[in-house]
Parts: structure tokens; sequence; C-alpha cells
């Protein structure tokens, strides 16, 4: 037992610097399921996009922090893309969602030429500081700390304007929102742009940080990330604003943590994803146990008609 | 969970090897260790100065492989995804021996060969220095097999001075990139009527085409030109023979593969090594059983080797103990 506990304690900066870097794919996940009330799946193509963006960026000589921004505006170009084919054709969000992710494991190879390339030459991001040696994760938790403590004032500061309150009324009842005067489809197009923004954001900084892509980096980020976003709010609530923003990136570091544990004790990682579903399923399925028969019943009938 | 760790090590030699252009006064090996549930894997990767990455570019891809095991991500996925190199040698090995742990199999089990001899027989190398000086560490050497590196200056009167020193030895000649083909056309002759039996990488990879109009009564086998299975295809038009070294491969894994490659195009196959510790020369062992030439003499030349160490017995390298690797 104490084996796990002392391999477990010595990946906690690892597990961390991975964890903050993918709060923003949990991010991606949360701004359209619970700002715009808008399931969607393209996270899971924006995070390898963002990945294969900053690689071929980098690639052909621009420097790491620009890399990135390069990335953010793909990733928020493929969120708009799925915006725009639910707003323009009528298709179920996470039917566009679905559509936008399997053409972008297309672009992604096109982009790279082959599955896996490496970026061991290329300056990275986390070498801009040198704590010194075996300081990496270091490095990486506050470089990604102060980029995660950013985004979140700024978001914090957006949602509070007129357009962010507008947008999270989108969210509430759209009908409601344009009656008002709001411009819906803009707000969603913003919406889901940010979020796969956020997400390629995301993919190129784990790129930087473990100097090389693979076109299949994205592969169960997606379920990794309601998971994450589900603890985050069952720790924090949703009943805030404040709290809402704060559950991605909170329930990220925990997640990733109980996930080292897991491994640690000796969980496969081919078993890692029937675990994560299962926990997923759980936090959902909680509420609903805790609901007295007759609601039960009423939500069968709901579903039947 | 596979736990992966490693250290940076230093390995002062013997005295400092010169070839080529460079001088080498100690070896800097990444020693990477997989653990799981209680069985324990080991590899090594050596920075070596002929190559463009550095020793704090092979400590990141190893850093970054741990980062992503650390979340869920396979082990031999991540190592299988690294580029070619001695990050991913380190870490292969390690793999392989970790297997071989867990299962109680031999490392020649899990890779579908027959069990190894108990003894290779191995060159020893010379260094650039004097021909006097290279006559004398020639006739010291208790190898049947020397290895002579040279560079573009006094090559006829360096191997005429080994030859003499050592009439009865195989000799193998070195050129580590240094000649051009005009060089390669003067001394071929001269080096084949001296006995020589084998020329390795006289030309930068840059110039391997050239070679295709050249008529060398001795076989040429590419080495810095060769690192990898896919690289034999393009190799054969030019060389009758790689040079396979896991640092290059990046692993026991594509080393195998390598020389399945270039058997399967009539190529002869000679394993080397970036010099290391007896962690480094064990897995190639596996290769030399393989081989046509073997040049594992790294640990000769370093002023202590990692325990247990690998035994050297009048030229031949005793298999190794399985408490050290496999």
């Amino acid at each position: 037992m104490s084996d796990i506990f002392s391999l477990y304690i010595a990946l906690i900066p690892v597990t961390l610097a991975q964890s903050l870097i993918l709060s923003f794919v949990v991010l991606a996940v949360m701004i359209p399921f619970r700002i715009l009330s808008f399931p969607d799946l393209t996270s899971e193509g924006a995070y390898p996009l963002g990945g294969a963006v900053c690689a071929v960026a980098m690639l052909a000589g621009v420097p790491a922090y620009l890399a990135i921004l390069i990335a953010f505006v793909a990733g928020f170009l493929a969120g708009t893309l799925t915006a725009f084919i639910h707003l323009r054709f009528r298709i179920h969000t996470l039917l566009a969602g679905i559509l936008v992710t399997t053409m972008l494991y297309s672009v992604n190879l096109r982009l790279l030429g082959k599955p896996n390339v490496p970026l061991f030459r290329e300056i990275k991001l986390f070498d801009y500081l040198d704590f010194g040696p075996r300081m990496a994760n270091v490095e990486k938790i506050v470089l990604v700390g102060i980029i995660v403590a950013v985004i979140f004032g700024g978001l914090r500061l957006w949602f509070k304007t007129e357009k962010g309150i507008a947008m999270r009324a989108v969210g509430d009842n759209p009908d409601m929102a344009e009656a008002q005067g709001n411009n819906v489809s803009a707000a969603v197009l913003l919406g889901i742009g940010l979020a796969g923004g956020f997400s390629a954001f995301g993919g190129s900084l784990m790129v930087q940080s473990q100097s090389f892509v693979d076109v299949n980096m994205g592969l169960g980020i997606l379920i990794n990330a309601l998971a994450a976003l589900m603890i985050g709010e069952s720790i924090l609530g949703r009943r805030k604003m404040l709290n809402q923003l704060a559950a991605p990136f909170v329930g990220s570091i925990i997640y990733y943590q109980l996930i080292s544990f897991c491994l640690a004790a000796g969980l496969a990682p081919s078993d890692l994803k029937i675990a994560t579903g299962a926990f997923v399923l759980i936090m959902l399925a909680v509420p609903t146990l805790g609901r007295n028969k007759s609601k039960g019943r009423l939500a069968k009938e709901t579903i039947r008609e | 969970m596979i736990n992966i760790t490693y250290k940076v090590e230093d390995w002062p030699l013997k005295e400092p090897f010169r070839f080529a252009g460079y001088s080498v006064e100690a070896l800097e090996a990444i020693h990477v260790t997989a653990t799981r549930e209680g069985h324990e894997g080991h590899g090594e990767g050596l920075f070596a100065v002929v190559f463009p990455v550095t020793m704090a570019q092979i400590v990141k891809q190893i850093e970054g492989c741990i980062s992503q095991v650390a979340i869920g991500a396979d082990a031999e996925q991540c190592c299988a995804a690294l580029p070619a190199g001695a990050a991913r040698n380190a870490l292969d090995c390690a793999l392989w021996d970790l297997r071989a742990k867990e299962s109680n199999q031999s490392i020649w089990a899990l890779a579908g060969l027959p069990e190894g001899p108990p003894a290779i027989k191995v060159d020893q190398t010379v260094g650039l220095d004097t021909p006097e000086a290279m006559a004398i560490a020639a006739r010291n050497s208790s190898h049947q097999v020397i290895k002579i590196k040279l560079d573009d200056t006094d090559i006829i009167e360096r191997v005429s001075a080994i030859r003499a020193a050592r009439p009865d030895a195989d000799l193998i000649v070195d050129a580590n990139l240094s000649w051009s083909v005009e060089i390669l056309n003067s001394v071929a002759h001269p080096l084949a009527d001296l006995g020589v039996r084998m020329i390795e990488q006289p030309v930068p990879p840059a110039q391997d085409g050239q070679l295709s109009g050249v008529t060398c009564p001795l076989p040429l086998f590419a080495d810095e030109s060769c690192h990898v299975a896919a690289d034999v295809t393009r190799l054969k038009e030019f060389y009758q023979g790689v040079n396979i070294k896991l640092d290059k491969t990046g692993g026991l894994t594509e080393a195998l593969a390598l020389a399945k490659a270039a058997r399967s195009a009539g190529m002869g196959v000679m394993v080397g090594c970036m010099s290391g510790t007896s962690l480094s020369m064990a897995p190639a062992y596996i290769i030399a059983s393989l081989s046509d030439w073997a040049d594992l003499d790294g640990p000769l030349m370093l002023q202590s080797d990692r325990k247990p160490t690998m035994q050297y017995r009048d030229g031949d390298l005793l298999h190794y103990d399985t408490a050290l690797w496999g």
C-alpha cells in the first residue's frame, strides 16, 4: 500500500501539469454544454487540430507562443463550423459535432503528413522558463497556471459584460433571448467557436509539453473532460457563474489525480475508459436516484411521447 | 501502471577517445527504469556527439512519456511514438527487460529467436592516433577483429602499421564519413591488399548517391546513413551492409526489424554501439547473434562499468547475466 502512495505522490507534479493543460478541454466542454445548452463533440477533433496546427507552425519556424495562438484560431474556426452546420442546416448539435470531428481527422492527417510528428528541436513555450534540472513539471505548472488564471479572469469579466450575459441568456432560453433583441446565431457561433478554440489551445499546449503530436491524441479526451466537469460541478455547484467557470479547472485537477491514483493502485490503462465511462454515468445518474417514483415515471412517459 | 524513472549518468573513459574530428572523454547516458508490481526493467541510451540531439532533448522525450503514462497512456505506445534515438532506445530496452522479468521468459524467447550463443566474437576499436600509437594499441589487443578509426589523413600508413603489428587480425575500417568518393577510390584497393575486410561509412549520408558508380573491392557498410528498417530500401543500392546501433534504431524492437530488412535485401549486418556500459551491450548482444560483425567493445573503454558487468574473454563477449538485463 505504501508503494502505491509513494508512486502516486511522486506522480503528483506530472499529473498536475497535465491536468492544468487538459483543463482547457474541460472548459471547451463546459461552455457549449452548460452555458449554451448545446451538447457538442467538436472538442474531440479540435484538440488534435490544435496540436497539429501548432506543430506545423513550429516546424515552419513560427515561435511557440504564436503557434499556440494560431492553433486557437484554427480551433475557433472548427467550432464555428459546427455551430454553422447546426444553425444553417438544422442538423442536431451532436451530429454536427461528429461530422466536424470526423472531417478534422483527415485535416489533421493532411496537415501532419503522417500520424506522428516529433518536435524535439523546436523551442517550446516551456523552454522560455528554466528553473533548473528536473524542474520541467514545475515550469509547466507555473506557466500553465498563469495562463489558466488569465483565461479564468478574462472569462469571468466577459460573462459580466452585455454580450456575455446575452450568451448566457441564449443558453437559458433562446426564444426569450431573441425576443429581447439578442442575436442568437452570433452568440452560438461565438460560444461554440470559443469552445473549439480552447480545446485546440489545450491540444497545442499538450503538444509543446510532450514534444510530439499524434493524430490520435484526441481519442477519448471528451469523456475524460466530461468526467472532470462532473467532478468540478459536484464539488463547486453550478448556482453561481463563478463556480460554473471554476468547475472545469478544479474538476480537471481532481479527476486526473484520481486517475493517477487508480493507475498507481494497479488499474490497467486499457481499463481506464470503461472506468471513466462508468464514473460519468454514475455522476449523471445519481441526481435522478434521489427523485421520487412519480417523477421517474413522468420522465419515462416524456421519453415515450 | 508502468512507472518510468530516469537518471542521467556520466561514465568517464579510461582515456580520451578520438575519431574523425571528435574527442570524447566521458559518456553521457540516460538510464531508464520501468517498474510494475515489483518487477524492474532497465535500459540505457547514449548521447552521441555525431547526432544533432542534446541530452536535454533526450530527457524531454522521456519526460514526455512519463507525463502521458501518468494520465493513462500506454507506455509501449508512448515509446513507439518517440523518434528513433537514444531516448526510445533506453525506454524500449527497459520495456523488453520488464516484459522478460514479468513473464519469466528470456528475451530470445520473447523475440522469437533461438537461445543465443554463450559468447560472441567482438572487435576492439583502435581510436585515431599516430600510426605508431595505433599499432601499439592493436598489438595490445587480444581481439581477433580490430576496428580502425580513420579520418582522411595517413589512411594507408595507419592501416599498414596496424597490419604489421597484427598480421593475424581481421581488420575493419571506419571512416566515420570523413572521406570523399575520390579518397575511397584511391584507398580501396590498397586497403584490400592489406587484408581489410570491410569499410564502414566512407562518405557523409548526403553523398551516398555518389557511391552507386564506385566499384569497391571491399564491402561498404552504412552507419550514419542507416537508422531504421525503412532506410534499407534506399541504401541497398549503395552499400553491401548496415551497421545496426540501438541508439540509432531507437531500441531493440526496431533493431530486430532492421536486421530482418537488411537480410531480406541480401545485405550484411553489423551491430555497433555508441560505446556504453554493459546495459547497452546486453540488448545489442541479441542483434550480435544475427550479425556478421559485432562492434560491442564499449565497456572496455570505460573506467568503471555497471554491475553485473558483461565479461570479455580473448576477444569474445560472453552472454549477459539476466540480473543485468533480459
